[in-house]
């Protein structure tokens, strides 16, 4: 079969020489698709010549037609290539660039979290895990709530545990309005206790004050976490086997502990608990089962209801996990002591 | 409560190790703070025998002394003591040893060495207290018992290991010898051998030499006395002397030692008068009268009031009850015939006239604990006891004993099944009975329920049932009890919205980039003039506190931005990029005779420059302030976590006008839904100028109790459109005071607009004087349908004209 002579075959011949050269010389996909569009696209070149194939006659216009699909075919091969080539090379680039990973990295601002404020949460998640409630209560106080409800009366020589800073002057004509800033979290255990129906699990974390010199080990504001469970069948198993798990989870790791007599005149046995960190017995916290005059005052019968109550320092863990050794370091707000404990959890 | 082992073991059998029985006084609750041994250190000093005294040839005051310590050689020294003489036996450190330093702050050890002292060799040293760390004594040597061999290590002559015991405020007994022994017996099976308390009665019936008068028996539940004629006032004897100076009391004659000794041994003080001092032979106890003055043993003035208790003879004051003894009746060398008083005060009242006077004596601490009156009786016969043992003399025969406050014995019911109940333990009747006997209790068995337990006479802390399990647990030991998990219902779940907020707003501040600081919850006036607070928070005075730590601490806080202000300047100066800082903390706004307002605040402070980068292609990012921009970037972080849609309006502006501390131009109150939340703005230059902060410094404040109320963690999901969005820019030229939130609002009204993101913001060129150009990239979007051009084209050409209308906005041409 010879090729009749038909100018729209050579100008699809051109077409397609002119195309190639020009895919040839683009340099990346947008002018890829530029070119696309000018040949291959609804308005495109070769579009045009096929549009054009109804001028012509029929036996033309079948040669011309099936060259120009064949032409098509080609170009979209060629384009397919050039694209799948381009990509090639950009990933090639890609694959081979190198980067100084050793520089700095450009700061993001990193901020954080004050490590008491760390170490409340990491307590406060244990103890919510274990079915507690977290509440807070007022750091200015009565005097009735921190020490006589407490059964502490006014003159007890348990008044010396607590060195006070005093708001209000003592004046025996309104000894339960005598205003203080707590020396403790524990006046929480009568507030929560008045409205409150067992069972009661709580924690109650707060700023304490103490009316204390300030040294290494000693500061006269400091954070602490009451505990209070009051039930029926709670008994000093109780109170050991949760802060047992309370130091296991709070830690990390199964510690050694020790439960000596300790005395607290709200509390009846009363405890401090130890454990074994780094070698040394380190004295966490205080803890007793509830006296039963405190369980009487709030509304209950203590032969049916019994529990425990505790409170923590919540520095205290802060310096034993951290190796913190000077208790001053909290309130200065140096950022280069705030900022180490990133990575220590939120 | 110092105790020396050897006075201890003259009660107890004390085989086990020292370290062992420190650990188990400690676990039954008498806490060993520290066992401490007065030889250890003591390593190359011995036992010397002062031989010769010569004068030094070249100094006054300085001796040369020669000392044997049996090792075949002549020690000579130099030697400023006063009181070093021939014969002595003294404590003699040869060269190495490691001795106090005398002279220095807190005596630390240091190597002897080898010294000249004006010209003369000095090999060694003659040990004052001081140098021993034994006491502070340094006027001259200690000079020990003569019938010591020299050559003996001074350990093993005179050192001690004493057990320092801090007592509970429940357990007066442990502030005594004998009480921890009566717990050592307990919690190792022995029995205490009792001190001895008999004295012969030889001479006239007391009665006729004394008579005592309570006339207030509510301050006095006890008084005995009694009278020793014809006693010799001579030092005590040396075991005595030993023992008192091992507990930490300075020797001073017979008759004070005996009383000081019978205080340390059983924790009942007492007092031995000059009985000839007693006027008109009688002893009244009365409050005191306005006006009366006493003169006390140390020497101070008192004038008296009728809250202070007296021990009164015929003619006026004599002695401040349960606290000190006065002058007029105190025993002095002359002193032929002594009154010894044990008598029972009321522990709140001696409590109470100590703190009056700002003095404590080992007598008050003792009985403002509150003691068992019965212990007063036995522990004048041991008081006797020991006066005529160590002064001879003759007791008068009977004793006066005036006993207003007794009270009948109370037994205490415990049952079997409460002990249960609380230490989870059934315990044997045996084991529980031998416990509560081993420390002295009175244990009665009554099938099948109930043990009826009475309490010695040195325990005063016996008062319920629960008292009584807890002294079977700890004799036991808390380790040996029994360990279970918490069981049983729950709690109602209590979820606090003003907690939770709190800390989702310092995990939005830390995210952005803020560190969290928190600084004490007081100030002062001074601090709080420098920066005025939000006079939506208080107008009012802060409450002031009555003893605070410092003046600078003077009252409780009412703003937490001095201090967040003062940990801003003591970083920023160490701080190369942006700093920001914040407090999340309480306030205390004060209502009169009330507790104040605790109100939850949050603080920040945003400021410095942004970070250098020091990587080749970062260039272009040039150091700049901070702005209020990056500032806002924190409080939207804030209303991001929260949910919130947060509104600044200028607060020029505001219905609350600016905030005194802000610059008025650059400053927003915050609010959300309406409802004020909080203030954003630059520090005026001013108040950071009085914190000595320099740069631009950018204050944020939120009131966060205002974002609890406005909190909801219960958000609903809303449903996404499958629907493509058209976007497309819309630039308008508004009045240049028009804000951008306005425009915005009116855009985003259109229920079809998704939202209208601002890109551009210009004034210049081609933009009018007095208005300026907005740009924003405006997202179409229906739920339910791809909305078309011509659509979209009619939705812009109505947001056109609302903007025209409200604002007289035009399209940028």
């Amino acid at each position: 079969m010879t090729t009749p002579d038909s100018p729209a075959l050579d100008s699809l011949a051109e077409l397609e020489i002119a195309a190639l050269a020009q895919l040839g010389a683009t340099s990346d996909e947008v002018g890829v698709e530029e070119w696309r569009v000018g040949y291959l696209g609804r308005k495109g070149r070769l579009t045009g010549v096929l549009r054009s194939l109804k001028d012509l006659d029929e036996g033309e216009r079948r040669a011309v037609g099936a060259a120009a699909n064949q032409t098509k075919l080609r170009l979209e091969e060629a384009l397919e290539a050039r694209v799948g080539s381009m990509r090639a090379s950009a990933a090639a680039t890609l694959a081979g660039k190198r980067i100084d990973v050793t520089l700095p990295a450009r700061p993001l601002a990193a901020g954080s979290l004050h490590p008491v404020t760390i170490t409340r949460r990491r307590a406060e998640r244990v103890f919510r895990d274990m079915g507690f409630d977290v509440v807070e209560g007022p750091e200015v106080e009565w005097d009735t709530y921190n020490f006589d409800r407490l059964r502490i009366p006014k003159d007890h020589p348990a008044r010396d545990m607590w060195d006070t800073i005093w708001v209000d002057a003592d004046d025996d004509d309104e000894r339960e309005r005598r205003r203080l800033l707590r020396t403790h979290t524990s006046p929480m255990q009568i507030r929560y206790m008045e409205d409150h129906a067992p069972p009661i699990r709580v924690i109650v974390p707060g700023t304490c004050y103490r009316y204390e010199a300030v040294d290494a080990t000693h500061e006269w504001m400091m954070t602490q976490i009451e505990g209070l469970v009051i039930d029926e069948g709670i008994s000093f198993a109780h109170l050991k086997g949760t802060l047992e798990s309370f130091v296991h989870r709070f830690f990390g790791q199964e510690l050694e502990t020790r439960f000596r007599c300790d005395y607290f005149p709200f509390v009846e046995p009363g405890a401090e608990l130890a454990v074994r960190w780094q070698g040394r017995w380190l004295e966490l916290l205080g803890c007793g089962m509830v006296h039963p005059e405190i369980i009487e005052a709030a509304g209950w019968d203590p032969d049916r209801y019994t529990g425990f109550a505790f409170g923590m320092g919540v520095e205290r863990f802060a310096m034993s996990l951290w190796g913190i050794d000077d208790i001053r370091h909290f309130y200065q707000n140096d950022l280069r002591f705030l900022t180490q404990f990133r990575g220590a959890g939120s | 409560m110092k105790v020396p082992l050897s006075w201890l073991a003259e009660y107890v059998d004390l085989s086990m190790p020292v370290d062992e029985l420190a650990h188990r006084l400690s676990m039954a609750g008498a806490e060993v703070e520290e066992v401490i041994r007065s030889g250890a250190e003591w390593e190359q000093i011995w036992v010397g025998h002062v031989q010769k005294v010569e004068p030094h040839p070249d100094a006054d005051r300085l001796r040369l002394v020669t000392v044997d310590i049996a090792d075949g050689e002549e020690h000579q020294v130099v030697c400023g003591a006063p009181n070093v003489a021939e014969g002595q036996k003294v404590a003699f450190a040869t060269l190495g040893a490691m001795v106090r330093d005398a002279h220095g702050e807190g005596g630390a050890l240091v190597k002897l060495k080898k010294a000249k002292i004006r010209g003369v060799a000095s090999r060694g040293m003659v040990c004052s207290e001081r140098e021993l760390g034994i006491s502070d004594e340094h006027e001259g040597i200690l000079v020990l018992d003569a019938s010591l061999a020299a050559g003996t290590p001074l350990a093993e002559a005179v050192g001690e290991t004493v057990l320092d015991i801090t007592p509970t405020p429940n357990r007066p007994d442990h502030m005594s010898v004998l009480g921890i022994a009566r717990e050592v017996a307990a919690l190792t099976g022995q029995i205490v051998k009792e001190p001895a308390l008999d004295f012969d009665e030889s001479g006239p019936e007391v009665t006729r030499k004394l008579s005592v008068r309570i006339d207030a028996p509510e301050l006095c539940p006890r008084f005995v006395a009694g009278v020793v004629e014809g006693i010799t006032i001579q030092p005590s004897p040396e075991w005595m002397q030993q023992a008192l100076v091992a507990a930490g009391q300075r020797p001073i004659n017979n008759i004070v030692d005996a009383t000081n000794y019978v205080m340390l041994e059983f924790g009942q003080p007492m007092h031995a008068f000059n009985y000839d001092a007693v006027r008109g032979e009688q002893l009244i106890v009365r409050r005191a009268e306005p006006g009366e003055t006493l003169r006390l043993l140390d020497g101070a003035e008192l004038e008296l009031t009728s809250e202070h208790l007296l021990v009164a003879d015929g003619e006026g004051p004599s002695s401040l009850a349960g606290i000190m003894g006065g002058e007029v009746s105190e025993v002095s060398a002359q002193t032929v015939n002594v009154l010894l008083e044990a008598a029972n005060w009321n522990g709140p009242h001696i409590r109470r006239t100590q703190a009056g006077l700002k003095m404590r004596t080992e007598a008050g601490a003792r009985f403002e604990k509150g003691l068992n009156p019965d212990l007063a009786m036995v522990a004048w016969r041991r008081g006797m006891h020991l006066l005529i043992e160590t002064g001879g003399g003759t007791a008068c025969k009977g004793v006066v004993d005036v006993y207003p406050g007794q009270q009948p014995q109370r037994a205490v019911h415990v049952t079997r099944s409460r002990m249960q109940q609380i230490l989870a333990d059934d315990i044997p009747v045996e084991r529980v009975r031998s416990v509560l006997e081993g420390l002295g209790f009175s244990a009665r068995w009554v099938p099948p329920e109930k043990y009826v337990v009475t309490a010695p006479y040195w325990r005063t802390d016996i008062a319920i049932a629960d008292d009584v399990v807890e002294e079977v647990g700890r004799v036991i030991g808390y380790d040996h009890l029994p360990s279970y998990p918490l069981a049983g219902s729950l709690p109602e779940p209590a979820l606090d919205p003003l907690l939770e907020t709190r800390e989702l707003v310092r995990d939005a501040l830390a995210a952005a980039g803020l560190s969290e600081v928190i600084n004490y919850s007081t100030s002062s006036r001074e601090i709080v003039e420098k920066v005025q607070p939000l006079e939506s928070l208080t107008d009012q005075e802060p409450l002031p506190l009555l003893n605070p730590m410092s003046a600078e601490r003077g009252s409780m806080r009412t703003s937490l931005r001095p201090g967040v202000l003062e940990s801003y300047a003591a970083n920023y100066r160490q701080t190369e990029g942006p700093l920001g800082l914040f407090e999340v903390g309480k306030v205390f706004l004060p209502v009169d005779d009330d507790l104040p307002t605790e109100q939850t605040t949050a603080t920040a402070l945003i400021g410095g420059r942004t970070a250098v980068s020091p990587h080749p292609g970062a260039k272009g990012a040039e150091l700049r302030s901070i702005d209020f921009f990056d500032a806002k970037a924190a409080a939207e972080a804030v209303g991001t976590m929260l949910g919130l849609v947060l509104e600044y309006e200028h607060a020029a502006d505001s219905a609350q006008g600016p905030d005194p501390a802000l610059l008025a131009g650059s400053s927003a109150r915050i609010a959300s839904g309406g409802q004020a939340v909080g203030v954003l703005g630059q520090l005026d230059p001013a108040v950071a100028e009085r914190f000595d902060i320099e740069g631009d410094v950018f204050l944020l404040e939120f009131v966060v109790s205002a974002l609890a109320d406005l909190w909801s963690p219960g958000l609903e999901m809303a449903a996404l459109s499958r629907f493509p969005a058209v976007t497309e820019d819309l630039a308008i030229v508004v009045d240049a005071a028009v804000s951008a939130a306005t425009v915005r609002a009116i855009v985003e009204r259109h229920g079809l607009v998704e939202r209208a993101d601002l890109f551009d913001v210009y004034e210049g060129d081609q933009v009018p004087d007095g208005k300026k150009s907005l740009a924003y990239a405006v997202h179409y979007r229906a739920p339910d349908r791809t909305l078309r051009e011509k659509e979209v084209a009619k939705l812009r050409a109505g947001i056109v004209k609302q903007l025209d209308q409200e604002l007289g906005a035009s399209l940028r041409g």
